[in-house]
């Protein structure tokens, strides 16, 4: 809870539900090409969301951009419903956690907490009192006296979070605040981070390209690609139905079957081979149409006994890898040119095929999604 | 075993190098002022010397001050044979045992027959070396700083900030400017050395010194004080003789030299302590202070040869150049080394604390 | 075996590292520390009278005959051996007049068989046998104490040195405010071109880098006399002035052979020294830190003074050590610009190690000079913790 009531004025005000607004936003560095081409986002107040992209996708750009350090080509950024496009990142009220957590050498952790109350005007005894509500709030307490130097990674990103929440900011940014940490670690701090934004509720952007943070942690993710919003989604949403053909290679493992649309009314779709197969089109208009045919590993399936699924293919078993809690199999179609990975749950049931055993792949038409070509 | 074996190579060699140079009778190094000085030296006194003997002289150059040579002559590893010292030095370095004495009976008579006792100026004879060329310390005045008017012509006048105002250039040295202090307080001068030997006659030169504290600048070297003058820095200046006539007739500077009694030094030639080209270096010295040999030099360079009878065998108008030329060397005061030597260490300090004040 | 924690396997290694050391660092200043306190000149000059005058025990009354014998052997064999002059120049420091009064005597002596104490009334005054009893201890405070312008008075107490000739606390003093003023100087301009250039990348870089090495590749001598032409009466500031109407031609401004001039020409012969240590500390500081200060709420001036600049300190520190121990030993750029205002304790050092020979003093005024260094040293990483672990 709350120990210390911050001072009216110093609170932002929180009546619009869209807590961050983008319209439009363009950034060019030259003049000639943009790095973010017109993006429109709205973040409710409270969500945590994620941009999700490779580099390059114009993902830091945009958040240079939203704290301050670069100023948009065009468009607009507003902030709890006011323009901020032109404000230095000093007057955003932007709480910001850096990947290296840019935790000030030369001041203690106490010190370094009260850094943006002090630059707030508050008084001594009020940043005492909220000093210590954060440094609970991350469980840190007793280190107050402590040199950034001598803290743990895991310590030091901890402070660095209490940081940017310490004075209730309008939004929070982090600029891929685990990417320091080992994996262990960084688990740990996926639930710290889930836990503080249940207690608090503040509005999240999170800039990660990993997309395991991505779907644990969000509400929402944006998926960046060349500088565009490739698709915007729940997590669920994004992995089970995503929208692009991008989407679905950049987020989790899918098969790619190289496809030819047979039918602009039916959902069927021809392989090279001939060999007809079915699955809902996305972005695929008249037939003959060139595409992918994808499907998720975990909705491969072998057909055992005499189970009857729309689509199945017969396939020799290449490889098959042992991941502890599954098997990931990877096999050849009978003819040749295409290749196929499914898994196999090692709940004790299932026997593992061993390489080169013919089996019989297959899968429902609501699991395989087919995307154009490019 | 082994560091006994090489100490021993070590101090072998060290033997043969002693002796080979012990043994190498050709050459004698001879240090100078360098520059102009010492190309005059070499016109006159070097390669006269090498061309009548075969004993060739390497010249090295130095900066005055005896600090080199006590280390020298106390490490015992002296590679010197005859320096060029000033009258100072010489008393000094006399004292403190580094020179070797002069057998002042064998030098040379002058041209004119005068035994050598009678022709060279008083106090040019040293027991420890020979006198060579009288240098002065005179005023230079920089005439365009006076345009239309008549500039100093006296040492009074170098003192007289109301009658010739303009920014004086002085020593950062005592020496010849306290005694000029007095002698333009007044003092004649056969009583300066006297009178400055006394508390209150430093107090007084001290005093006099005030009157023209603020309106000087002080120099380093005889080059600073050329370039100051040069520069329109200063209007006058204490200075050497030599360096000014050297900006007058080879660089056409404007610059006068006020005679007026002007503190005579000379610069003598003494064999280091030690030197082992004793004999040759004697000769040397015998040789380069003959009256050919000053005339020579005097010729090249405006320093007044030291031998009365060497005038004769210079240019009349530039013999009138020269500090030693009667009409100039009327009211000239010699300097007193010995009294340097004796007073210079609280002098010194004083003069510092003075300019620091 | 055993392994000393003293000295890890290979120490030998460091052999000639450590005598290098010790030849080239060690042993010169103890040399110099030594020389400032160890004078046996005397003593070893006059050894039947240093001996004899232990036994002098009131010394408001002359020494015993024996004392008067002593001296006249020990002068007589110092002019057997062309030695006599070294006494008298030694004596002589600590009493005008008494060069001449001893070789004068001592010719006596020798020459013509004279006693002593007829050769100069000045041996009937007790004053002159203190003087030598004083002169032959080898242990002596005399030069420390000169170099604070203090001295041991005739009557053997510690007092002031003569006023008119206090000179040298006074020069400690300029020498220390010279100091630090162009340290300070160098700070303030040293900054922000060190930011400049910690900050600019491709040829801007290698430009601002040109201009501030531009100094090392000329020689002092080169440089120093280019503020001579900038700076003194007839140079391109005061013309500047004088054509520009600001001043008449007769009130041109002292702006060399003074304080000013030596501080203005240190300055900059001194700035890179503070420039390159504080570029290199600059260049180690993320850009992250003034982003994450900006973003928490600080304004450029805030964030500077809180984050940036205590960052940077130990970049100051070494910077501004390094130019403040370089200021306190200068003295070719003082003796050439510095006229009077502007002489600074080297000068002195200088002065008594090539022309007055009194090295004694000029080793105890260095010692000091030396211990001034470290003092000061000590009192800067107190006050900054350059140990500390910083990230």
């Amino acid at each position: 809870m709350l120990t210390v009531t911050m001072k009216e004025q110093e609170r932002p005000a929180r009546s619009s539900a869209q807590s961050v607004v983008l319209r439009n936003v363009v950034k060019s560095y030259d003049g000639m090409t943009a790095v973010v081409k017109g993006i429109d986002l709205n973040v409710q107040a409270g969500e945590f969301l994620t941009i999700l992209g490779p580099s390059g996708s114009g993902k830091t750009s945009l958040l240079m951009m939203l704290a301050g350090f670069e100023q948009p080509t065009s468009g607009e950024i507003l902030l709890g419903g006011n323009d901020v496009s032109r404000l230095p990142p000093y007057k955003r009220n932007i709480g910001m956690v850096f990947q290296q957590y840019a935790l000030f050498p030369h001041l203690t952790v106490a010190q370094n907490l009260a850094f943006p109350l002090e630059m707030r005007g508050w008084a001594r005894d009020e940043i005492a009192g909220r000093v210590a509500w954060a440094m609970n709030l991350v469980r840190l307490k007793g280190l107050e006296e402590r040199r950034p130097a001598q803290l743990s990674g895991g310590q030091q990103q901890r402070i660095a979070v209490a940081r940017a929440l310490i004075f209730d900011p309008e939004l929070v940014l982090m600029d891929e605040p685990l990417g320091a940490l080992d994996k262990q670690l960084r688990e740990q701090m996926q639930e710290e981070f889930a836990r503080i934004h249940r207690e608090l509720k503040p509005t999240i952007i999170y800039v990660t390209h990993d997309q395991g943070e991505a779907i644990s942690l969000s509400d929402r993710v944006a998926v960046f690609d060349g500088g565009r919003i490739s698709q915007i989604a729940p997590p669920k949403d994004l992995y089970e139905k995503p929208e692009s053909a991008f989407v679905a290679t950049f987020i989790g493992e899918t098969n790619r079957i190289p496809v030819r649309r047979a039918s602009a009314s039916l959902d069927t779709f021809q392989m090279a081979d001939g060999r007809l197969v079915s699955a809902v089109a996305v972005g695929m208009g008249s037939s003959d149409d060139r595409g992918y045919l994808m499907v998720r590993p975990e909705r491969l399936r072998r057909i055992a006994g005499r189970e009857y699924l729309p689509n199945v293919l017969e396939a020799i078993v290449l490889e098959a890898t042992y991941h502890g809690d599954n098997v990931r199999v990877r096999a050849g179609t009978i003819t040749g040119d295409t290749e196929l990975l499914y898994r196999i749950s090692n709940d004790g049931n299932q026997p593992v095929p061993h390489v080169g055993e013919q089996v019989l792949l297959g899968w429902r038409t609501e699991d395989a999604r087919a995307f154009p070509a490019s | 075993m082994h560091v006994s074996r090489l100490l021993r190579a070590m101090s072998v060699c060290i033997l043969v190098a002693g002796t080979h140079a012990a043994y190498a009778a050709d050459s004698l190094t001879v240090v100078s002022y360098g520059g102009q000085y010492t190309a005059s030296q070499r016109v006159a006194h070097y390669e006269p010397f090498a061309r009548k003997t075969g004993i060739e002289i390497k010249s090295v150059d130095y900066n005055g001050g005896l600090a080199e040579l006590v280390a020298q002559v106390r490490s015992g590893s002296v590679s010197w044979d005859v320096v060029d010292v000033e009258m100072q030095d010489l008393e000094r370095g006399c004292s403190d045992g580094l020179f070797e004495r002069v057998d002042l009976d064998k030098l040379p008579s002058g041209t004119d027959g005068k035994p050598a006792k009678e022709d060279f100026l008083d106090g040019a004879l040293h027991p420890c070396g020979v006198g060579s060329v009288v240098w002065s310390n005179v005023i230079a005045v920089n005439d365009p700083a006076f345009a239309g008017r008549t500039g100093p012509q006296t040492i009074d006048d170098f003192f007289d900030v109301a009658a010739f105002p303009g920014k004086r250039g002085l020593p950062k040295r005592p020496n010849a400017l306290l005694e000029w202090a007095l002698m333009a307080d007044g003092v004649e001068p056969a009583s300066v050395y006297e009178v400055l030997s006394t508390p209150e006659g430093l107090d007084r030169a001290f005093r006099k010194l005030d009157t023209i504290k603020d309106e000087s600048v002080f120099w380093e070297t005889g080059a600073q004080m050329i370039q100051l003058l040069v520069d329109g820095e200063v209007a006058m200046s204490t200075a050497y003789n030599g360096r000014i006539q050297g900006a007058i007739s080879d660089d056409g500077k404007p610059l006068r030299i006020v005679w007026d009694r002007q503190i005579w030094n000379a610069d003598y030639y003494a064999v280091v302590r030690g030197s082992r080209e004793k004999a040759a270096a004697e000769d040397f010295v015998r040789f380069a202070t003959g009256t050919e040999a000053l005339a020579a030099q005097a010729r090249v360079i405006a320093y007044g040869p030291i031998r009365r009878s060497a005038e004769a065998l210079i240019d009349p108008k530039i013999a009138a150049t020269l500090p030693t030329a009667s009409v100039n060397f009327q009211n000239a005061l010699a300097f007193n080394a010995a009294w340097w030597t004796d007073h210079g260490d609280v002098v010194n300090e004083r003069y510092a604390a003075w300019l620091a004040q | 075996m055993r392994r000393s924690v003293l000295f890890p396997p290979g120490w030998r290694l460091l052999l000639p590292l450590l005598a290098f050391t010790a030849a080239v660092f060690i042993m010169p200043i103890g040399v110099i520390l030594w020389k400032s306190i160890h004078d046996p000149e005397v003593a070893a000059l006059l050894p039947a009278t240093t001996a004899s005058l232990e036994s002098w025990s009131d010394e408001t009354m002359l020494p015993p005959s024996a004392s008067f014998d002593a001296l006249a052997s020990d002068m007589r064999n110092l002019v057997e051996v062309a030695r006599i002059g070294e006494l008298a120049l030694r004596l002589n420091r600590e009493q005008p007049g008494f060069r001449q009064l001893v070789e004068r005597s001592a010719a006596k002596i020798h020459d013509e068989g004279t006693p002593l104490v007829e050769t100069d009334r000045r041996w009937s005054d007790p004053a002159s046998w203190r003087l030598i009893k004083r002169a032959s201890e080898p242990y002596t405070p005399r030069y420390l104490l000169n170099a604070v312008d203090m001295r041991v008075t005739p009557d053997g107490t510690i007092g002031r040195q003569d006023e008119q000739r206090q000179i040298y606390l006074r020069l400690f003093a300029r020498t220390i405010l010279v100091a630090a003023i162009v340290t300070g100087l160098c700070a303030l301009i040293g900054y922000p071109f060190a930011y400049a250039l910690s900050v600019s990348e491709g040829m801007l870089r290698s430009a601002l880098y040109f201009v501030v090495m531009l100094p090392f590749w000329t020689s002092l001598l080169v440089r120093t006399t280019a503020w001579i032409v900038i700076l003194q009466r007839q140079g391109v500031v005061n013309e500047l002035l004088v054509s520009a109407g600001l001043i008449a031609d007769n009130e041109r401004f002292a702006l060399i052979y003074n304080f000013f001039g030596t501080v203005i020409a240190m300055v900059y012969v001194l700035l890179p020294f503070f420039i390159l240590p504080l570029q290199a500390v600059m260049r180690g500081i993320p850009g992250q830190y003034v982003r994450a200060a900006e973003s928490l709420g600080g304004n450029p001036a805030r964030v500077f003074r809180r984050i940036y600049l205590p960052m940077t300190m130990p970049g100051i520190v070494a910077g501004g050590a390094l130019v403040f121990i370089l200021s306190l030993g200068y003295y070719v750029t003082p003796a050439l610009v510095g006229g009077r205002t502007g002489q600074l304790i080297s000068n002195q050092i200088a002065f008594h190690i090539q022309s007055s020979l009194n090295w004694g003093l000029a080793a105890a005024l260095g010692t000091l000079l030396l211990m001034l260094v470290i003092l000061i040293s000590m009192v800067f990483s107190r006050v900054v913790p350059i140990g500390r672990p910083q990230r």
